[in-house]
């Protein structure tokens, strides 16, 4: 499972970071959102970042205590704080720079236990969840 | 994490920097940024300064609800005393430099003073500096946010003028994050008076809500309502620019210096033309918006290859292409391009430049000054020409033109004051109001000038969805949905007004909820009840609109403004639309002066001068205003 972008079709509105990171936090802010959208105004271009939940995820590979861990049914790449010491390896690590550090843990998407409301909110078609597990969309 | 909900003041005289809370009592009484800064600027200024003396002051407002997702609330105002006008100017903008700024921690920067030199202003979060703008001075748009996204990183959403800001062209305007503008009535020269060429803002806080999930689930709805509207989907679709085949049909697309209201070629020039022609590259949404009508267009072959812009919008279509007798898109983003880097607002700018064009026409022009420059319509390099002159003031017609065309019009004289399409200062905006009488009435009586974005009563036309129920409502019945008649115009635009001031103050783009009716005062009270956690009803949030009005009104009236101003360019109200002919084609003092009286009665303001009673402030709670008005300008209680 993991959030398809159709990058052509983003427009940068950033009404999923705030929904986004309200729905996780209970605060509305950009910086604590788990999707973030990269913008190149001047040429018109938007790229969302997000959680790729990777075959063979980077993050859960350099977690020196385990704590991160991709679930072989849903495909989703979790966190456990009760195990996580905030080394930040991972956030060091992610490919895709879509994990982020809070000042005690790090964070990223974890797709709202597999029904995300970025991909709710986005009017425009550029985000779409995929439930099949079998296909890659990272490394 | 809190609701931003301060403002921070830069004195650029003495470099001393202040934080002030924004009182509930202020929110209760102006909701949010355009009437607050409203008030900050009328208790803050004193009456008759000039506009680029250290005195003015420069207030950038975010809206309330803005960085939330309460859809489409990205809006910034800036509000100032105009130097094209002498009068009060909201000026707004979308994109996410409004979000940018509450994640910071305020919801207002209030410029005061005036530096020696050029400086640019970062805020990052509670880290506030005043830096040195020497590498920034003389650059264009594009260039300066390059240069700091570089300096300083580029999650800054920056807010700046270009050069035409730097040197003081009447209607410079500031353009925030490359492609939204606020553009009108000079806001970007009382920058550049400043010296200020630029803030940079980004932060990494948050905004807490008081009733989070009512307002989440609230937000959504209206969302969903808003993306179900037929004409937000034309919007994103096609933009505003959706709008040129219809308002020509009409007979009110501006073209030829308001000559004509109608054009054989506007489906050359129209959003769907842009659409498919390839020129358009992208769709563009402001913050929190998912409609998103913004566009990013290019060009890539021919003679304005590589030409980008962040449009064209439907003023920009009217204002330097039909205009100008130019129908040629590629052409239309060329000089858009022109007008974003250089930092002009592209109606004035257009406007002064057909000014220009119908003054060769009819030999009122000077070889003297024209010298080497042939304004003709059609001719697409004299308008790339002229803008530039007007930019730099060059002299001859770059200088004259620089000033606006009031003021070029009463200098070369010869009657060309005709076709000056300006009142009070300001060269209006891209609707032939002939063809519209609330229209007609909504751009008299406008505070900052003959333009729609203080009122646009388009329910009067009953073509969007819930129109026809609203005019019902306003006005008891059906057929008043007319935009041909003179009766009710007030009911129609006074509403219009109020909910325009409530939905500025909060944020809001004003098409949602004065052209698709989706955001109404209902919502509005509910979303800011959510928000601030204090109670509010619709009648608070069109009391507050009504106040603002008054509180904007006043304003005016303290530099001078009376009755004799609530006009309209004098082509519109003294010849017929050619494309029209008779009773409808007109703006006639006769139908002006009558709907004027029926507003002035509606709103309690004095019928023979138009001035707001003493009796009427109070009642709106108005009584340190109304004091001030007693005071300064001998008003009898």
């Amino acid at each position: 499972m993991f959030i398809d972008i159709d990058y052509s079709k983003c427009t940068g509105c950033q009404r999923c970071e705030t929904i986004c990171s309200y729905v996780n936090t209970g605060i509305i802010s950009r910086s604590l959102s788990r999707i973030k959208i990269r913008k190149n105004e001047k040429k018109g271009i938007f790229s969302p970042v997000v959680c790729r939940h990777c075959d063979k995820p980077k993050c859960v590979e350099v977690c020196p205590t385990k704590a991160l861990k991709k679930d072989k049914n849903t495909g989703i790449v979790r966190l456990d704080k009760g195990k996580c010491i905030g080394c930040r390896l991972c956030v060091k690590n992610c490919p895709f720079d879509a994990m982020d550090f809070d000042g005690e843990f790090p964070f990223k998407c974890e797709l709202c236990d597999g029904d995300p409301e970025c991909v709710k909110a986005c009017s425009v078609g550029a985000l779409k969840l995929i439930k099949e597990t079998n296909i890659s969309n990272g490394f | 994490m809190e609701i931003a909900t301060k403002i921070l003041h830069i004195n650029l005289s003495n470099n001393k920097i202040w934080v002030e809370d924004v009182s509930k009592e202020l929110y209760r009484k102006f909701l949010g940024s355009r009437g607050i800064s409203a008030y900050i600027l009328f208790k803050s200024i004193k009456p008759g300064i000039d506009a680029f003396s250290s005195e003015n002051l420069l207030i950038f407002g975010s809206g309330t609800l803005t960085g939330t997702m309460a859809p489409c609330s990205g809006r910034v105002t800036v509000t100032t005393k105009s130097p094209a006008t002498g009068r009060y100017v909201k000026s707004s903008a979308g994109g996410a430099w409004g979000a940018a700024l509450k994640y910071s921690g305020y919801q207002f920067v209030a410029i005061h003073g005036q530096a020696s030199e050029p400086v640019y202003i970062q805020i990052n979060d509670k880290d506030i500096e005043i830096k040195k703008a020497e590498n920034l001075w003389g650059k264009d748009v594009w260039e300066t946010i390059d240069i700091l996204h570089r300096e300083s990183g580029e999650d800054y959403e920056v807010a700046t003028i270009g050069p035409a800001g730097e040197n003081k062209v009447k209607f410079a305007g500031i353009i925030f994050s490359y492609y939204n503008a606020a553009g009108r009535c000079g806001v970007g020269a009382v920058m550049g008076s400043k010296y200020l060429k630029a803030i940079a803002v980004r932060g990494d806080g948050g905004l807490k809500i008081a009733e989070p999930k009512k307002f989440f689930n609230l937000s959504q709805k209206l969302s969903k309502k808003l993306l179900e509207n037929p004409s937000a989907k034309m919007a994103y679709l096609y933009g505003t620019a959706a709008g040129v085949e219809g308002v020509n049909a009409l007979k009110g697309f501006p073209a030829y210096n308001f000559q004509r209201g109608y054009s054989e070629n506007a489906d050359k020039i129209s959003g769907k033309y842009l659409t498919k022609s390839g020129l358009l590259k992208g769709r563009r949404g402001c913050h929190s918006c998912p409609v998103s009508c913004h566009r990013y267009s290019m060009v890539k072959k021919g003679k304005y290859a590589g030409c980008v812009s962040g449009g064209p919008e439907y003023e920009t279509i009217s204002a330097l292409g039909a205009g100008c007798g130019i129908f040629n898109m590629e052409f239309i983003i060329a000089a858009d391009n022109l007008c974003w880097r250089y930092g002009l607002d592209v109606i004035s700018t257009g406007s002064v430049i057909q000014w220009a064009m119908e003054s060769y026409q009819r030999g009122v022009l000077d070889e003297k000054l024209t010298k080497d420059i042939k304004p003709e319509f059609g001719n697409e390099e004299v308008v790339l020409k002229l803008i530039e002159a007007i930019t730099f003031k060059r002299e001859g017609l770059g200088i004259l033109l620089a000033q606006g065309v009031k003021i070029a019009s009463e200098t070369i004289g010869k009657g060309s004051e005709k076709w000056a399409i300006q009142a009070r200062g300001l060269e209006q905006s891209r609707v032939d109001t002939r063809s519209a009488n609330a229209y007609a009435l909504a751009f008299a009586v406008n505070p900052r000038g003959p333009d729609h974005l203080h009122a646009q009563p388009i329910a009067e036309f009953n073509t969007k969805v819930g129109a026809e129920d609203l005019i019902e409502r306003l006005t008891g019945d059906k057929k008043y949905a007319n935009p041909y008649i003179i009766d009710k115009r007030a009911e129609i635009v006074r509403w219009h007004e109020d909910i325009c001031a409530a939905n500025d103050a909060l944020g809001f783009c004003f098409f949602t909820s004065l052209s698709w009716y989706v955001i109404n005062e209902k919502n509005m009270a509910q979303l800011l009840t959510y928000y601030l956690g204090e109670k509010f009803t619709p009648d608070m949030i069109m009391e507050a609109g009504r106040r603002t009005i008054v509180l904007e009104r006043c304003f005016n009236v303290r530099e001078g403004h009376n009755r004799q101003h609530d006009v309209l360019p004098w082509r519109l109200m003294n010849e017929e639309l050619s494309d029209r002919k008779g009773e409808d084609a007109i703006n006639s003092k006769e139908k002006m002066d009558k709907m004027l009286e029926e507003y002035y009665r509606l709103h309690g303001w004095n019928i023979k001068t138009g001035i707001p009673t003493i009796e009427t402030m109070k009642g709106l709670e108005l009584d340190d205003i109304a004091q001030e008005m007693i005071d300064v300008c001998n008003m009898q209680s």
